[in-house]
């Protein structure tokens, strides 16, 4: 009886130990950092940047792994491969381009082809929805959410309006992209609301079925022979790549730009543009990005949003030559450039 | 005439209670909407900042790092002389680390931003403490969330001035009516107390048994006890001459 | 006294020295007001302007802001939508006028219809600078006025707290000059007629009839050691028979010092709360509250049954004692846990001593009309404390602090107990009744409450009354007032006029006091106005129509207050007479808390589903409906007939 006691006794002794070192192991071992994997269509820009600062101002350890498409699509595949090779934690998207190809659509998604058993986030995206990246802004509806920068196009409306009155508005259309109709739709919706006319040019395609750059100019002056007041510059990466040249011809034929990202407004010469800076934007993913990783919450239950405020940026070079200035009110809240 | 001066002291008295209470009230009314008019004029300059410094964040760029900030705090205080100090410290919600600061924050700003909203004690003034005003406002990123507090301490000295006129002032007021009250009451009730030794000095002659003053008697609840009283002292009398053997 | 006597010489004279005393002395605060606001005015107005010159100079840098930016001054854009703005932000600022070197200007006024005409009723502050536009701000004469106009309110409640608190005093010595002397002569009298007693005169009698008493008295010495082998004169206690007018200023400061922590209270508590969490601050600044009302009631449950058991006096003392312990013990408390231990021993206290006062008062009066106003005297000391503590605590705490003003509410119940223990105490009942007193509280009132008119008046009057109270001034006036857009100042300011109408209310009922047979219908009237007030708002949603409400509850509940608990002790009396007084006033007590826990809930349910004026409305619903059930008590007194 007295052995069995020991034995029993001795048996206990070594279970606490056991479990004693065992939390102390625990406890002494460092918190492991999340592995992050992020791919990005044109370099580690400012919401790449801002994306990466929001960690260490929490104080969370993570580890990002940037890779950067140099803007060549065909090596997203390679990209692909990687992800599923490496498993991290989350994969980040940049851009509706990278974030398509590597995450499919929800109609069409191929576990061989994309990524799909690692929760991911993207941003930079125009049109999520009209994308096909999620069903709803509201329901993801799959293992991928992510965040807007473009501000919806009431908010850019309403507060173009406190800039100067507009009766007509021009729209540049591109037929080969689809963002670019869905804003023309949005805009055509506005219409009423606003009590504006809805100009739109479509872009000219060449033979070989791509919108024509060298058109663009004629475009322009196609639309002040419409007399429009404002030319809204889509979220369109065709016109993007040819800001310079639309933006100039405006200014040439005295028509401001509104602008949907604050390069055109910084290096080109939109007049203004009601933003959300991509850095915000970069911040906003990476909230989100913790919800995923540290509270431990499933993408489709992570709603699509947008950052809730936004910048207005004013060009005051390009309002001097047109002679459109700002008035106080906007002044006193708006981001100023030459 | 003892009597007369007692309740005459009362009256006084309570005259001097109620305007010494409302002094005391009304001082601490206009003290509070004078204070509210000088806080009012940090927050035309402090509304600016924070617009700035917010605008700032969204540029992206770090509060920490952001060289512009000290320069927009000492624009801040030179254009505004009242503004002692600006301090720009980051959200933790103990401890707070400076990040950038502008002027020189007086000693007892620390203990006036320590004081608790209830004030259990009031706080002791020490001399050569400077009184001031500490005032906070946060400062908030794009997105929504709080990343940093600005406070502004600014000199309260020129309200406590204004303040002491004013206590002077109502001080002279309220002596002022008092005295013309008490000058006003003291003859009135003097006079309406004349009556009451009146009424006295007839009951106690009623009392005594001596001649009285028919009206007086007739009109004077207190003179009818009297002569209640010295009815039924004769009644007492003749019931123990009765009663007595001899 | 014999009080049929109508217009007599002391009668005059004291109605001359109250409206002197009154006239003179309202007349010098409102003459006070006046003088200190013309004043005030002069003094704020530099300070105004001070502001408007840092407004000028933030126009001045936005403008400069727009010039630096390469914008001309002629080609400025919403320059008048900004100025707009500016004015709209800034009440005080009556135009904004921009003119820059070469002349040229931008000017918006509040009032379009002003041009460029000078303004009387305009301070002009101007700011210059050598390379920049000229500001010129137009301060607005009339917005100091506005703001002071706020303190002419704070005036009128200060004047009334002051002259409630100066009443109170003056009626002290009244009672210990006037009315004690002649009490005590008229008993000596009675004791001249009648031959009874050979009683003491403890206490010195001061005042301009004490000579009157010192001759009565000596008389009564010289007839005594003349004829006290003939006439047997038995041993008997102090000629003065207390009354209930004694009690009125032990009575006040004790509830003085109990409702000088309103006014700050909840924030001491968020002070400790925040240090010292419990649970979570916002609940741990309802704990005390809760613990307050919970040993209040059970207080109130069993005070009766404790103050005959102990006495008057013993019970009085015991709470005094807690009560000190309470306030005192707040001064230094860290926690809340403290905080709500030290608020049990308050409530307990409070709950006790005012059962006690209310035992006291009532047993005191020899007939019904003397109970009314004893019941009267109750109701008014409360009600002056409750007038007048809360701004002076406000004030005591600006000056010296939270924790010296619970010292100084811990002192003033001290004091109450110091005049207290001035007062004599009859013993009120033989050991037979002493030993009924000590049957039980629950078989008691479980007699009261199955007594149909006991319970009609408890459920139709008082359940009914304080329902309306709790429900409709302290829970949604300040929901109603804030949704007018009311200022907390002005709130408060509310509340007086539920305090006066009951001390004017009071005042009538001490006055002219009903007959026996008009006690009910005036008590069941009291009632109904108490509830029917708040239908106003059906028709006029304005803040006048809720101060219409309030003061039609405040006359009801003077009625109310004081004779709901006269006729129960008579019902008692005559159908109960194994019921003793003190569990009878106890419970009054219970139902009347019960009433308030009520009228809260009532309130807080129906904001929920409705509005908070329709709210209103239907909560006067509900108390008209319970003060229906007093048409049982008239069915049955009509029956009686």
């Amino acid at each position: 009886m007295t052995l069995l006691k020991l034995h029993r006794a001795a048996f206990l002794a070594l279970s606490y130990s056991l479990l004693f070192f065992w939390a102390a192991n625990t406890l002494a071992t460092e918190v492991k950092p999340f592995r992050i994997t992020m791919v990005v269509f044109r370099g580690c820009e400012e919401a790449c940047e801002g994306f990466k600062s929001y960690w260490a101002s929490r104080k969370i350890p993570v580890e990002i792994e940037v890779l950067d498409a140099k803007t060549d699509v065909k090596r997203l595949p390679e990209f692909v491969k990687h992800v599923k090779a490496n498993k991290p934690d989350l994969l980040v998207t940049w851009g509706t381009t990278v974030s398509l190809q590597m995450l499919g659509t929800t109609d069409n998604v191929d576990p061989a082809k994309h990524v799909t058993d690692i929760p991911s986030l993207f941003m930079i995206v125009s049109t999520p929805v009209g994308s096909k990246l999620v069903k709803s802004l509201g329901s993801p509806g799959r293992n991928v959410t992510g965040t807007l920068y473009i501000v919806p196009v009431a908010t850019q409306l309403s507060t173009a309006r406190l800039y100067m009155p507009f009766k007509r508005i021009g729209y540049i259309l591109n037929p080969t992209e689809d963002n670019s109709k869905i804003v023309q739709q949005e805009l055509e919706q506005a219409q009423l609301d606003f009590n504006f006319e809805l100009v739109s040019v479509n872009v000219p395609l060449t033979a070989a079925g791509k919108p024509d750059a060298a058109s663009l100019p004629n475009l322009v002056v196609e639309l002040e022979k419409n007399k429009v007041d404002l030319l809204y510059f889509a979220p369109d990466t065709f016109l993007l790549l040819n800001r310079d040249v639309i933006t100039k011809e405006a200014v040439k034929r005295k028509i401001p730009v509104l602008a949907v990202s604050e390069a055109i407004v910084r290096e080109s010469d939109a007049l203004f543009g009601v933003v959300n800076r991509y850095s915000t934007v970069g911040q906003l993913t990476a909230s989100k990005a913790e919800l995923i990783l540290v509270k431990k919450i499933d993408p489709k239950n992570i709603p699509v949003v947008a950052p809730p405020g936004f910048t207005l940026i004013v060009n005051m070079g390009i309002a001097k030559e047109l002679q459109q200035y700002p008035p106080l009110r906007v002044l006193k809240i708006a981001e100023t450039v030459r | 005439m003892l009597q007369k001066i007692k309740i005459i002291s009362i009256a006084i008295g309570i005259i001097f209670f109620l305007l010494s209470l409302l002094s005391a009230l009304q001082y601490f009314r206009f003290q509070q909407l004078l204070f509210d008019i000088t806080k009012s004029r940090i927050e035309v300059p402090a509304d600016a900042l924070k617009r700035d410094i917010e605008r700032s964040i969204a540029t992206g760029i770090a509060l920490h790092t952001n060289a512009q900030v000290p320069l927009m705090l000492n624009n801040v205080i030179q254009n505004n002389p009242i503004v002692l100090s600006i301090e720009l410290t980051n959200s933790g919600l103990r401890e707070r680390e400076v990040l950038w600061s502008a002027g020189t924050r007086p000693a007892s700003s620390q203990r006036a931003d320590q004081a608790s909203v209830s004030n259990r004690r009031a706080p002791p003034q020490q001399s050569g403490d400077t009184p001031v005003f500490v005032q906070h406002w946060p400062i908030v990123d794009p997105l929504g969330l709080t990343v940093a507090h600005l406070a502004f301490v600014s000199d309260k000295s020129e309200a406590l001035n204004v303040a002491s006129k004013a206590r002077a002032e109502l001080l002279r007021l309220a002596a002022t009516l008092c005295l013309v009250s008490i000058a006003l009451l003291a003859p009135i009730l003097f006079f309406l107390l004349g009556s009451l030794d009146k009424i006295v000095l007839a009951a106690k002659s009623v009392v005594l048994g001596s001649a009285s003053d028919k009206t007086t008697l007739l009109n004077s609840e207190v003179c009818q006890l009297a002569q209640n009283t010295q009815d039924v002292k004769n009644l007492a009398t003749t019931t123990t001459r009765t009663a007595s053997p001899t | 006294m014999n009080t049929s006597v109508k217009k007599s010489v002391e009668r005059k004279l004291a109605t001359r020295t109250y409206f002197a005393l009154s006239f003179i002395g309202l007349g010098a605060a409102l003459l006070l007001t006046f003088l200190v606001l013309s004043s005030f005015k002069d003094i704020l107005t530099p300070q105004v302007l001070l502001k408007s010159n840092v407004i000028a100079k933030s126009v001045q840098t936005t403008i400069s802001d727009a010039l630096k930016l390469g914008i001309p001054f002629e080609s400025l854009v919403g320059v008048e939508d900004y100025l707009a703005d500016v004015l709209a932000d800034n009440p005080e600022i009556d135009f904004i006028q921009i003119k820059n070197q070469q002349g040229r200007e931008y000017v918006k006024y509040r009032d379009t219809r002003q041009s460029a005409q000078s303004n009387q009723n305009v301070i002009k502050d101007t700011l210059t600078h050598d390379s920049l536009p000229t500001i010129t701000v137009g301060l607005r004469k009339s917005y100091v006025n506005e703001k002071l106009s706020v303190m002419v309110g704070d005036a009128i409640v200060v004047s009334l707290v002051a002259f409630t608190v100066g009443l109170e005093i003056a009626l002290f010595f009244v009672v210990l000059w006037i009315f004690r002397p002649l009490g005590t002569w008229v008993a000596m009298i009675e004791g001249l007629k009648t031959g009874r007693a050979q009683k003491n005169l403890s206490a010195t009698i001061a005042g301009p009839f004490s000579e009157l008493v010192t001759l009565t008295s000596q008389y009564f010495q010289s007839l005594t050691s003349s004829v006290k082998k003939t006439t047997p004169l038995t041993k008997g206690n102090d000629w003065y028979e207390p009354k209930a007018y004694d009690l009125r200023l032990i009575l006040f400061l004790f509830v003085f010092s109990e409702e000088l922590l309103r006014s700050f209270f909840p924030i001491y508590v968020k002070d400790i709360a925040s240090m010292h969490t419990l649970i979570a601050v916002d609940i741990d600044i309802a704990l005390p509250i809760m613990c307050y009302m919970l040993f209040a009631g059970l207080g109130t449950v069993f005070g009766g049954g404790l103050v005959e058991r102990l006495g008057i006096r013993n019970s009085f003392k015991w709470s005094v004692v807690l009560s000190t312990i309470g306030l005192g013990g707040l001064a230094f408390a860290t926690t809340v846990a403290e905080v709500v231990i030290l608020r049990a021993l308050c409530a307990l206290g409070y709950a006790v001593a005012t059962v006690s006062v209310q035992v006291f008062m009532t047993k005191t009066a020899k007939t019904d009309a003397e109970r009314t106003r004893g019941l009267s005297t109750f109701v008014g000391a409360v009600t002056a404390a409750s007038l007048s503590a809360a701004p002076i605590g406000a004030v005591i705490v600006q000056l010296f602090g939270t924790d010296a003003a619970m010292l100084f509410a811990a002192s003033l119940a001290v004091l109450s107990w110091f005049f207290f223990n001035g007062i004599t105490i009859p013993s009120f009942e033989n050991s037979a009744q002493a030993s009924a007193a000590n049957a039980s509280l629950g078989k008691n009132f479980s007699a009261m409450l199955k007594n149909q008119k006991i319970s009609i008046i408890l459920i139709g009057n008082v359940l009914s009354g304080k329902l309306m109270l709790a429900g409709l001034l302290f829970y949604l006036t300040p929901l109603l007032l804030l949704e007018f857009q009311f200022t907390q100042v002005s709130i408060g300011q509310f509340f007086m006029f539920y305090y006066v109408s009951v001390t004017l209310g009071n005042v009538l009922l001490a006055r002219f006091v009903p007959s026996a047979r008009a006690t009910m219908p005036v008590m069941v009237l009291g009632a109904l106005l108490s509830g029917v007030g708040v239908f106003s708002l059906i028709w006029f949603n304005k803040p006048e129509a809720l101060a219409v409400a309030i003061v039609c509850l405040g006359v009801g509940q003077s009625a109310v207050l004081t004779l709901a608990p006269a006729l129960l002790l008579k019902i008692t009396r005559t159908d109960l007479p194994q019921v003793n007084i003190a569990h009878t006033l106890s419970l009054v007590r219970t139902v009347d808390r019960i009433g308030g826990i009520l009228g809260a809930a009532f309130a807080a349910a129906f904001s929920l589903l409705i509005d908070y004026r329709d709210a209103t409305v239907g909560l006067g619903i509900v108390v008209l409906t319970l003060v229906l059930v007093n048409i049982g008590l008239v069915l049955r007194s009509n029956r009686v007939k």
